[in-house]
């Protein structure tokens, strides 16, 4: 084998093991974020499957009591909340779409830590709302003890899933400036 | 293999080591931010478990959904300090021990959502929240026993004609 050939041949076998890496990384990179999508849909059906039922339990509550007051302000925030996650959950499956897409390993990790990003913020509003059909029910029950709990817990995930927004907009920043 | 083809291979390999450093560098403060957002979202899952225990009645369930939460919330405060010195860092050495912070900040978080029952919190140097019920507190065993005791307070309190307990201050 002359020198050129075994050039050329070193050159192809370090492209196949490049291309076999990378393949990897986006295979592995692809199913994280596909996992963190398919985890937030759950969360996001479990909810939707719950909304009638607590729609219900909410009627059954008196309007004049203090906590159905309590609760329609819950109501307008988890449904501020209910169109970020729905919202977040379309675009992280944009992104998800584009990771197997791209030819470029480091673009494919910027989509991937976007979709998963935006997957977990849309898990985080589904829980969120979730946790107010539990003070409803609470209330329903008239379980005190309940209401008090489930009140501290939902009031600070609502600061929670402010937060979990604002570090995923600084991730969408620092990527939209390439750095 | 020949003198000239190994200096090839080396330099080959010392490109790709240069790419894959520039790449993971530059990701470094995403990694940063994606970590604290998973943290916070760990914190919701915390709250959202304590807060399905607390719909029920099983005190020992929710104590330790309380504990759980409570040592999310310690380890996302950590995280947060963590992340606020990786961003005032300017040293190389500064910047990696603030890493370490937060990775050591985000295993605790995890481990008190899944591993586990952690030690409870305890509030040092702080009061007790009057108004965050003590579930392991059943000082009625039964409806009909907190009525009776509800009922014998408020005789007792309308005979004192209303000021039971209330006594003017000492004159000093």
């Amino acid at each position: 084998m002359n020198r050129q050939s075994y050039l050329g041949l070193m050159v192809g076998l370090g492209l196949m093991l490049g291309g076999v890496v990378r393949a990897d990384s986006t295979k592995d990179l692809q199913a994280k974020a596909d996992k963190a999508i398919a985890v937030a849909e759950k969360t996001i059906a479990d909810v939707r499957a719950q909304l009638d039922e607590h729609k219900k339990m909410l009627a059954t509550i008196s309007t004049q009591s203090v906590e159905y007051k309590e609760m329609k302000s819950m109501v307008s925030k988890a449904t501020a909340v209910w169109k970020e996650t729905t919202k977040s959950l379309e675009s992280s499956k944009k992104f998800a779409a584009r990771i197997s897409k791209t030819s470029s390993p480091v673009l494919a990790k910027k989509f991937a830590l976007l979709a998963t990003g935006s997957a977990n913020v849309a898990q985080a509003g589904a829980k969120s709302v979730e946790m107010c059909f539990y003070f409803v029910e609470a209330v329903a029950a008239k379980n005190t003890v309940g209401i008090e709990i489930i009140r501290g817990a939902v009031l600070s995930s609502f600061d929670e899933i402010a937060k979990t927004r604002e570090y995923y907009k600084q991730i969408k920043v620092i990527i939209a400036k390439g750095k | 293999m020949k003198k000239q083809n190994k200096k090839a291979v080396l330099v080959a390999v010392l490109l790709g080591s240069m790419g894959f450093a520039l790449v993971n560098a530059a990701v470094d403060m995403v990694a940063a931010n994606s970590q604290m957002a998973d943290i916070a979202l760990l914190s919701v899952k915390a709250k959202s478990n304590l807060a399905k225990a607390a719909k029920g009645d099983d005190s020992q369930a929710i104590l330790e959904a309380q504990q759980r939460s409570a040592a999310v919330t310690k380890a996302l405060k950590a995280a947060e300090a963590a992340f606020a010195k990786l961003e005032k860092a300017t040293k190389d050495a500064d910047k990696e021990a603030a890493v370490k912070e937060l990775a050591a900040a985000y295993k605790a978080a995890k481990d008190a959502l899944e591993g586990p029952l952690p030690e409870p919190v305890s509030p040092k140097g702080k009061k007790g929240n009057a108004y965050v019920p003590n579930v392991t507190d059943t000082p009625w065993k039964s409806d009909g026993a907190r009525r009776v005791s509800d009922v014998a307070f408020g005789v007792g309190y309308a005979a004192s004609g209303g000021s039971f307990g209330d006594r003017d201050a000492t004159p000093e």
